[in-house]
């Protein structure tokens, strides 16, 4: 088979996966809006406690547009975690991954079926961040100021995300990792990594390890092209390792994934729990 | 009917479900300090820690240690009980608890009980060392009594959990979706993260409407109080969550008989 | 205690389903799962409840397990009515209704049916000797499977342990739905003979669903053939097989292209009672199975047309009927 008529098969596979999805989750079951809903009712529970840390001095607009942007993060790493690397996880305990692998199509079919969906999701509930926000303190002023930069923000964080997804989804398969585990890393890794708040606030320590990750690259470029935040490096190599630490890091995750998958046909698909 | 072997059985779940499994356990353990330590760092770079306590009049360590306990306290008490109907018939243990001699209200009632022990595991790993290390003995009894009043508030809420977990599943298919809005919106509800003198007045009115919601205000008055409320203030919210508790009973109970009925017209999933 | 352990009477069920029609739209549908059924089970006895998907078998296990109101009729258990004495119902019955599922998976054996047996009513040291002779009854001790957690079990230990929990109380009847789905051969047999042995030495009344002809055969003291919703006929095997005494089964292996097979099954058809099954057997020959009754009159109309056809054959036989036959001619299985 040609390498054209293989991209094919992939697509029409994912674009399957995509319309099942759409059928199975949003129209049917309603999963859409009642899980969107829940995400914001979590959130507030994390972010109303924030308020009573500001300085009255402090106009409220940069304290929520502080807050809007370290939530639009997390989400976004929760995106990954749970859509995507969960993901897998899931289709083994319901017993699909296994007729995945044996249909002979590639897993990462799952993956680019569900990104449409991830993303609508993702801008939706940023949406209802940003009206709770504007409700319980005040509307983020989001300005971008370098456009250029902030689409280079957005797209090293997308690819970092997904390698990680990768990384974690193959983990979780090959080792049946159970999801209490995978909600102490969500919960640790945006703020580790220097995710949630600007580098240059956080202790000159953990503004180390945070730089050691390619997570925290994204995450500061985003932060700088709204006018929330001086880099910590100079812009230069903040740029180079921007484009190339997040490529290094999703070689790493493919091959990553490739030698679990291979693990995981060697040792047997595992029979894992709901949680 | 001798509830003590259904107690003891209901533990046995528990210690399955959770204390076997030690990286759910070390999870578990570990939450009030992830909480505690997100909320902080989050709230340190938006504001600062001389802002809250100017605010709030107490640590915040203290403050958010004890409500993260408080927190997942509560709910570890009363999720499972929340979780029930939907659990069970999906692992298909349902037919089997409905054509039991024990009546099924009486187990969902009983379901809390064991879990008090999660929640004096939970006390003993967060709650007892941060206070016993910032306020010495003193610390140690608050922390003990704050224990007691999580535990109380946990079982306070047991028939409302009960009324709102049948409740949610005769409503619609999937109630889980509707069951993971309702969770979080009680828990805001119940005034643990936010205290609920700043909410505003209708929240407030609704939250007056949660049992637990007045020990979790008894659980405030003691942090910021100095650990030593008025005795007239401890019976009123006292009295006003075992109130509104048994007043909940009555209706758990037909909840729960609603959605046994609307069960055996459709046929229990097997 | 009487000697009827179940009667039911005109029992009927109907449950409203949904239909899609595109995307977004629905249509109800409404589905006779039961259609008045009415039959009686006695202790000592194994009744069996044999039919296809979608006949009605699982609709009676569950409302006479109490677990599904009837829509109109009675149904009464150890004397008592299902609907009205509910409780007092189920201090006598035994259920089995998933092999599959139905337990918790972090419990071992042994701790999921400490803890289903305190729910029905068990305690203390009692409760833990019962326990340990359920499961040595069924086999769970021999494969030294009680401290296992649930979620390691195989299938087989799946099936017993659920038999296990149905024997706890050691209830008068017991309701098994489809209890050897999806077990290996020897496990099958296994549950099997327990069953038997439950209803033969110590008196108790069974009801045994399935859809297997040769299991409900082996088990079975009598046998109801049920088919959408409604019992079709009923007898031990041998009465049943009877009702069709005069049916024979004919087996054919004909050899293919060897003359006009369209036009000898077209006639072919008006011989045989029923529907005329055919399957491929190698690349050489077709084999052609039909019931006909009267058989020397049939068999000589049957030599007949394969003669016209100018069919040649290979193996001509003609067989007393099975259950299987018997379950097709009063359901009208399809070919």
């Amino acid at each position: 088979m040609s390498s054209f008529s293989r991209a094919r098969l992939f697509m029409n596979s994912a674009r399957t996966v995509f319309v099942s999805y759409v059928k199975a989750e949003l129209l049917r079951s309603k999963g859409f809006f009642l899980g969107l809903i829940s995400m914001s009712a979590w959130l507030a529970i994390l972010m109303l406690p924030m308020t009573l840390f500001r300085d009255p001095r402090t106009p409220a607009d940069t304290i929520s547009t502080y807050m809007f942007i370290g939530i639009a993060i997390f989400q976004a790493y929760s995106v990954s975690t749970w859509d995507w690397g969960w993901e897998l996880r899931d289709s083994l305990f319901r017993g699909v991954l296994e007729n995945v692998i044996v249909s002979g199509s590639s897993i990462f079919v799952m993956y680019v079926g569900i990104i449409p969906i991830t993303i609508s999701w993702l801008m939706l509930s940023l949406g209802i961040t940003y009206l709770m926000l504007s409700v319980l303190v005040a509307p983020p002023s989001l300005q971008v100021a370098d456009p250029a930069l902030f689409s280079l923000g957005l797209i090293s964080l997308a690819v970092v995300l997904f390698a990680y997804a990768m990384i974690l989804g193959s983990t979780l398969i090959s080792s049946g990792t159970s999801g209490a585990v995978v909600e102490f890393i969500s919960w640790i890794l945006p703020i580790a990594t220097g995710g949630i708040t600007p580098l240059a606030n956080l202790p000159p320590s953990m503004r180390f390890i945070a730089l050691l990750t390619p997570f925290s690259y994204p995450a500061e470029l985003l932060r700088h092209s709204l006018g929330l935040a001086s880099l910590v490096l100079p812009e230069e190599v903040m740029l180079v390792a921007s484009v190339l630490y997040p490529t290094a890091f999703l070689a790493f995750g493919y091959f990553y994934f490739k030698i679990q998958l291979r693990k995981l046909l060697k040792e047997g698909v595992k029979t894992v729990s709901l949680w | 009917m001798n509830v003590l072997p259904l107690i003891k059985s209901e533990m046995l779940l528990v210690y399955g479900e959770l204390l076997r499994r030690r990286q759910a356990l070390f999870t578990y353990v570990a939450y009030p300090y992830i909480m505690t330590f997100f909320i902080i760092f989050v709230g340190s770079s938006v504001g600062s820690l001389e802002n809250f306590e100017v605010r709030v009049g107490v640590n915040p360590f203290l403050f958010f240690i004890a409500a993260s306990f408080n927190f997942l306290a509560i709910l570890g008490i009363v999720d499972d009980v929340l979780w029930s109907p939907i659990y069970d018939d999906n692992i298909g243990t349902l037919p089997y608890v409905l054509s039991s001699t024990t009546p099924w209200f009486l187990r969902l009632l009983i379901i809390p009980i064991p879990r008090l022990v999660l929640t004096i595991i939970l006390g003993f790993t967060s709650l007892v060392p941060l206070f016993t290390y910032f306020e010495g003995v003193e610390g140690f009894l608050t922390s003990l009594l704050l224990m007691g009043l999580a535990c109380l508030a946990g079982l306070l809420l047991s028939t409302f959990a009960i009324f709102l977990a049948c409740s949610v599943s005769m409503l619609m298919g999937e109630s889980w979706r509707l069951l993971n809005i309702v969770r979080p919106l009680m828990m805001i509800l119940l005034g643990i993260y936010y205290p609920r003198v700043l909410m505003p007045f209708t929240i407030r009115v609704i939250s007056y409407l949660l049992p637990s919601s007045h020990i979790v205000d008894l659980t405030l008055y003691t942090l910021v109080g100095g650990g030593t409320p008025e005795v007239l203030t401890v019976l009123t919210m006292l009295g006003l969550g075992i109130a509104l508790a048994i007043a909940y009973g009555p209706l758990s109970y037909g909840s729960t008989k609603s959605l046994e009925m609307k069960k055996l017209r459709e046929g229990v999933k097997t | 205690m009487s000697e009827e352990a179940v009667k039911v009477t005109k029992l009927a069920k109907k449950y409203l389903t949904k239909k899609r029609k595109g995307l977004l739209k629905s249509e109800k549908l409404v589905v006779e799962a039961l259609r008045g059924v009415s039959f009686t089970v006695n202790y000592g006895e194994v009744v069996g409840l044999l039919g296809p998907n979608g006949a009605g078998k699982t609709t009676t296990i569950k409302i006479l397990s109490t677990l599904l109101l009837p829509d109109s009729g009675e149904a009464r258990v150890g004397g008592f009515d299902v609907v009205k004495e509910a409780s007092k119902v189920r201090k006598l019955i035994g259920v089995m209704l998933s092999v599959e599922k139905g337990f918790y998976g972090k419990l071992t054996g042994r701790e999921n049916l400490i803890y289903f047996g305190s729910l029905y009513g068990l305690s203390g040291a009692d409760l833990r000797k019962r326990v340990d002779e359920v499961m040595e009854l069924v086999g769970l001790s021999e494969l030294e499977a009680e401290d296992k957690l649930y979620e390691e079990y195989s299938t087989g230990m799946k099936a017993r342990l659920s038999l296990a929990r149905a024997l706890l109380k050691n209830p008068p009847i017991l309701l098994l739905d489809e209890p050897t789905l999806g077990l290996d051969p020897m496990s099958a047999r296994k549950v099997r003979d327990l069953v038997k042995s439950l209803a033969l030495r110590e008196g108790k009344a069974v009801i045994y669903t399935t859809h297997n002809m040769f299991e409900a055969e082996l088990v079975c003291d009598r046998i109801l053939l049920i088919d959408k919703g409604s019992i079709v006929a009923s007898g031990t095997p041998e009465e049943l097989k009877n009702k069709i005494s005069d049916i024979k089964t004919v087996i054919l292996q004909v050899r293919r292209g060897s003359g006009n097979l369209n036009a000898f099954l077209s006639k072919l058809a008006e011989v045989a009672v029923g529907d005329v099954a055919m399957e491929e057997l190698g690349v050489d020959y077709l084999e052609i199975k039909f019931n006909v009754r009267s058989v020397e009159e049939s068999l000589n109309k049957v030599m007949r047309l394969l003669t016209e056809g100018g069919l040649t054959t290979n193996s001509f036989k003609v067989v007393e009927p099975t259950l299987e036959d018997v379950f097709i001619y009063f359901t009208g299985g399809k070919a």
